[in-house]
């Protein structure tokens, strides 16, 4: 992680207008901020456009920018909010951020420790494209903060202030997502043993 | 500890944010539980899981056209 005082030393001289320092700012994000456009809208060339849309916001808006969070959260806020505009002109899915955090999680009755099957290489990459298809499923709401936090690796902090949520609500959909996530990998990882005791 | 208070910590588990002593108790329960063993190894193999998906790259040729349009887009707004 760049060190603070050197990202302050590159925002104000991108505040100044230098382009160069922008570029140095924004460029260790760009994967990240793909990644996140991506598994949000979907597609690769939506993902293009929302990235190229948040960075030219980005430089439009830089004296705005007052350092209060790292660059790379302010930019994934950004891009956060392109994403779901493209959304909303696709129309495709229900794209409020303003889901209602309520509700008790209920410990799953039956579960299986598939900890252990998840060390073999051929069973992790395929848990991994399960993961990538019910990541898909989820309600958009859950779907960007376990992109934030765990694919991204943003703080519950950093998150909070790119979803612009409180604290409290970061973490409740964050437990929500990841154990909607973990109850879809039980399933595939139960159905793998089944298949693989019936041969 | 009992199983439902691992089950209201685990949230808090799984972020690191929990104070050593609780955690200490925490595993101590998880080494007598194996339903909650199960449970926390499940949801931490899901969370290390998340870590491996990977997006399509990102071409060099498309970063470098990102590098292009910022060097040509609008100055800041005062």
């Amino acid at each position: 992680m760049r060190e603070l005082t050197e990202e302050a030393d590159l925002l104000a001289k991108a505040q100044a207008g230098d382009r160069d320092a922008f570029w140095e700012l924004a460029s260790t994000s760009v994967d990240a901020i793909y990644r996140l456009a991506f598994r949000l809208v979907k597609n690769e060339p939506d993902a293009e456009d929302v990235v190229q849309e948040a960075y030219l916001k980005a430089l439009g808006a830089i004296k705005e920018f007052r350092g209060q969070s790292r660059f790379t959260t302010w930019i994934h806020r950004i891009a956060v909010n392109q994403a779901l505009m493209k959304l909303r002109k696709r129309r495709s899915e229900v794209f409020s951020l303003d889901a209602v955090e309520s509700g008790e999680l209920s410990m799953p009755l039956d579960l299986t420790d598939w900890s252990e099957s998840a060390l073999d290489e051929l069973m992790r990459r395929e848990a991994v494209g399960v993961l990538e298809a019910s990541l898909e499923g989820l309600p958009i709401d859950l779907r960007t903060v376990v992109i934030l936090r765990d694919v991204n690796g943003l703080s519950n902090e950093e998150a909070a202030q790119a979803l612009e949520l409180p604290l409290g609500a970061v973490k409740w959909r964050l437990h929500r997502a990841r154990t909607m996530l973990r109850d879809l990998l039980s399933t595939y990882f139960r159905e793998r043993q089944e298949a693989r005791g019936k041969k | 500890m009992n199983c439902d208070d691992l089950f209201k910590l685990l949230p808090d588990y799984l972020d690191s944010d929990l104070k050593l002593e609780v955690c200490s108790e925490l595993h101590d329960h998880i080494r007598e539980c194996s339903y909650c063993r199960a449970h926390v190894n499940t949801m931490e193999g899901t969370i290390g899981l998340c870590r491996e998906m990977a997006a399509p790259q990102v071409h060099l040729e498309w970063v470098a056209k990102l590098r292009r349009r910022i060097d040509r887009g609008p100055a800041p707004a005062e």
